[in-house]
């Protein structure tokens, strides 16, 4: 012992070792674990009702049990701030809230009649959620969304957040993120987008999910009553609503609710998108409006393009499928006549990859790269038709979610500026842009 | 006179301080000032930093064996170097508020969110008063053993914000006054070599090393450089949001949620940044604290420091927000005498010296 004091009286920094140890050990020892005071929530909606906040928390419960299964609840709050919200949601988990976890934000269509950066700008800054974190919109109240994607962990081991990465790295082709949405936001031309997921009842070709508390007789989710914890969510009018605004979306249109099994609930997951200015909702957009704004991202590559009623020295009004391997977008801002022009030079490498057709057409053996002068023509015009069609959208909803904005500004900044004083209106830069497409494809 | 610290010491010193206060909430102060235009601002400060760290060393070429205070104090005399470290005392005190405060705010929020002050104040103070008891050699030791570490977790946290990168930022979008009201108003992050100033007489530095000494500080300058290019480059518009830039910078990406926490490499690596910071803040005032009383001892320095660190700490005297509050109002003004006067003051006295022919 003598010895050991001798020893640590001539080395101070074991010394302080030991009183470090000494004061945080104990304390280490007895405190009981974080998860006792805090709350791990996973996921957080957010919805309006009648100018309250209503918050609903996926919150993962650490109780020990003996089937080693995770278990979730969901547990809903209002308050006329969210900030009274997470509180009173406090009280019903028992628990400190704490966002850190969080991987997914849910908003419903409803509170995007509203700026929603507020909001946010609220859970980032003030709750610490962090930005990192997923932003998806839905057709129904959020806390109706959790409770499904609840279900969904539990019956198909698929998850929001694999489905949400998935379309940011193979659909939508940008990141749907919370800073992405801000970036957006605060960005000149104020637009952004958010992923979309609707539910439905029916089967249409989405992720169906049985629900436990629904009704084994009821007539469906027209009702609302009977249709179950999830489906009682999808009677109301939400999904009529994002069907009208959708400009041509179908996924998530009251038609298709109703029908099917009453106790099955769909999630959609068909790569529509939500355009979002201002923080509020401007359109819905479909696949095939997001088709046409991905040719302006040389990102998306392995996506397909199918040509219908080919007919060609091979074919006869077969429908040729093609894989698009590779992309360049080579897009140049220049004034004309004080105008601004906004040319792009397309090349887009495809090879064949399917062929529906008539016995004759499917018989022929093709090489993947073959493309002949009418199919190189009709596949030139059918991508200038779905360019033309997204851009149209944008400039009608004043969205310039491309940021054609930002680029002209970087590269022509006096002309930019003095082009908006003249036309007033910032937001109608993307209406005054004279769009010039040279669109050139290749075997490959 | 023994001499403790060793030239490649004396540069690791100046490389692992130049951090100081600049790489996590900085970005956004300046974002919030002058738009991404904080590149400019940033690249503008470090090079009057390089210009201080050339001052110095011209000083100590002149005076190699003469501490700050013998210099000031025989060409000055007795009250003015008695009045410089008065304000230099102060100096040191509120840069250890300053940088104890960002640290407490950022690792609070990475580490642990119920922690008290009480929790921070111990683990801090101990580090701070075993360095300043222990002298400048085992402070510089420590620097020289762990430098190769924290620069490397700073290179690689640089490396995997590339994967974050997202565009060019914006420049020139602020006007001229903004800007160099920024500067202005954010100097009291700079101006951390001035440490070495006062710890002069302690370091073995020779001609021939003045390279070494200066590639040091420049690997640390460009460091800092990229990770601002790289805060505005990834955050853009919201650059004024993030508040912990060099851990942001790694993180915000979802693309990394699913490899755990990234931002361990960061908050590790500013841990050990603010334990060597702070402590050679603690060893500087402590210096001048001597210096003034030069009847009392180390020990007397180290409880005045513990006294006034724990009781403004503990009142919450000066938090986070005061401490900036106070730097963007006050402090600014001070550190143009600090920074600026009284380095090209003696730099004069130094060239006169050198001019002359003197000692080398």
């Amino acid at each position: 012992m003598k010895k050991f004091l001798n020893v640590v009286k001539h080395t101070p920094v074991l010394l302080m070792l030991i009183v470090i140890l000494l004061c945080f050990f104990p304390h280490a020892i007895i405190a009981p674990p974080e998860s006792v005071d805090n709350s791990i929530i996973t996921a957080v909606g957010i919805d309006k009702k009648e100018d309250e906040f209503e918050v609903s928390l996926l919150t993962f419960l650490s109780y020990p049990n003996q089937t080693y299964t995770e278990s979730y609840e969901v547990f809903t709050s209002t308050g006329k701030t969210l900030s009274e919200a997470l509180t009173k949601a406090g009280l019903q988990v028992g628990k400190n809230i704490s966002l850190f976890h969080v991987h997914t934000t849910v908003i419903s269509e409803k509170l995007l009649e509203e700026d929603i950066a507020p909001a946010l700008d609220f859970l980032v800054r003030v709750a610490s959620l962090p930005q990192s974190c997923v932003l998806v919109a839905t057709n129904v109240d959020s806390k109706s969304f959790l409770d499904f994607i609840t279900e969904l962990d539990s019956q198909t081991e698929i998850n929001l957040e694999e489905l949400s990465f998935y379309n940011s790295n193979y659909v939508y082709w940008n990141d749907t993120t919370i800073s992405a949405f801000m970036k957006g936001y605060y960005s000149p031309t104020r637009s952004s987008m958010l992923s979309f997921f609707p539910l439905s009842k029916g089967d249409i070709d989405g992720i169906p999910v049985e629900d436990p508390s629904a009704g084994g007789s009821s007539g469906g989710g027209e009702s609302g009553g009977d249709g179950g914890m999830l489906g009682g969510a999808l009677g109301g009018g939400a999904g009529g609503q994002s069907g009208g605004q959708g400009g041509g979306a179908q996924t998530s249109g009251g038609a298709a609710q109703g029908s099917g099994d009453p106790k099955k609930v769909e999630l959609i997951n068909d790569g529509s998108e939500i355009i979002v200015k201002d923080g509020k909702m401007a359109a819905i957009i479909d696949r095939d409006t997001l088709r046409g704004l991905n040719w302006f991202n040389s990102k998306t590559e392995g996506t397909t393009l199918a040509l219908d009623q080919v007919s060609d020295e091979n074919f006869t009004n077969a429908s040729l499928i093609y894989r698009i391997n590779a992309k360049q977008v080579l897009d140049n801002v220049e004034y004309e006549n004080g105008y601004p022009v906004y040319s792009v030079d397309l090349r887009v490498f495809v090879s064949l990859v399917e062929v529906n057709g008539s016995k004759d057409d499917r018989a022929k053996k093709h090489e993947p790269s073959y493309i002949s002068e009418k199919v190189r023509e009709k596949m030139e015009e059918d991508i200038k038709k779905q360019i033309n069609s997204s851009l149209m959208l944008l400039t009608e909803k004043k969205c310039d979610v491309l940021e054609i904005y930002e680029k002209f500004y970087r590269s022509k900044r006096a002309e930019t500026k003095r082009f908006v004083r003249e036309i007033g209106d910032p937001d109608e830069f993307l209406s005054h842009i004279v769009f010039k497409f040279n669109v050139s494809v290749f075997p490959n | 006179m023994t001499k403790a610290v060793s030239s490649r010491q004396t540069g690791i010193i100046a490389s692992l301080i130049l951090f100081a206060n600049k790489i996590l909430v900085l970005p956004s102060l300046f974002y919030e000032k002058s738009k991404a235009d904080g590149f400019f601002m940033i690249a503008i400060l470090l090079a009057f930093e390089l210009i201080m760290l050339y001052l110095f060393l011209r000083v100590k070429e002149a005076f190699p064996n003469d501490s700050f205070y013998d210099i000031i104090k025989n060409k000055m005399g007795t009250f003015a170097a008695k009045a410089f470290y008065l304000i230099l005392i102060v100096y040191f005190f509120y840069k250890v508020m300053l940088l104890f405060n960002i640290i407490y705010m950022y690792l609070k929020v990475q580490v642990y969110i119920d922690a008290s002050y009480f929790i921070f104040i111990f683990a801090f103070l101990v580090i701070m008063n075993t360095s300043v008891l222990r002298g400048i050699r085992p402070i510089a030791r420590g620097c020289e053993f762990f430098y190769v570490f924290i620069m490397a977790s700073l290179v690689l946290c640089l490396f995997l914000s590339i994967a974050n990168f997202d565009r060019l930022p914006f420049f020139f979008e602020s006007n001229a006054k903004s800007f160099f009201d920024g500067i202005f108003r954010h100097t009291f992050c700079f101006g951390d070599l001035l440490v070495l100033f006062v710890i002069m007489d302690k370091l073995e530095v020779k001609r021939k090393d003045f390279k070494r000494i200066f590639g040091y500080a420049a690997f640390s300058v460009t460091i800092m450089l990229i990770i601002y290019f790289m805060f505005y480059s990834i955050f853009g518009v919201t650059s004024f949001v993030h508040k912990n830039a060099v851990s942001d910078i790694i993180t915000f990406s979802y693309r990394f949620i699913d490899l755990g926490r990234l931002d361990l490499i960061a908050i590790i690596t500013i841990m050990f940044l603010a334990f060597f910071q702070l402590s050679l803040y603690a060893y500087a005032f402590s210096e001048c604290f001597v210096k003034i009383f030069s009847k009392l001892s180390t020990a007397y320095s180290v409880v005045v420091f513990d006294i006034l660190f724990i009781a403004i700490v503990l009142s919450s005297l000066i938090n986070y927000l005061v401490a900036i509050k106070i730097g963007q109002e006050f402090v600014s003004y001070l550190a143009i005498l600090l920074h600026f006067i009284l380095p090209t003051i003696v730099f004069f006295f130094a060239k006169k010296k050198l001019d002359k022919g003197g000692e080398k």
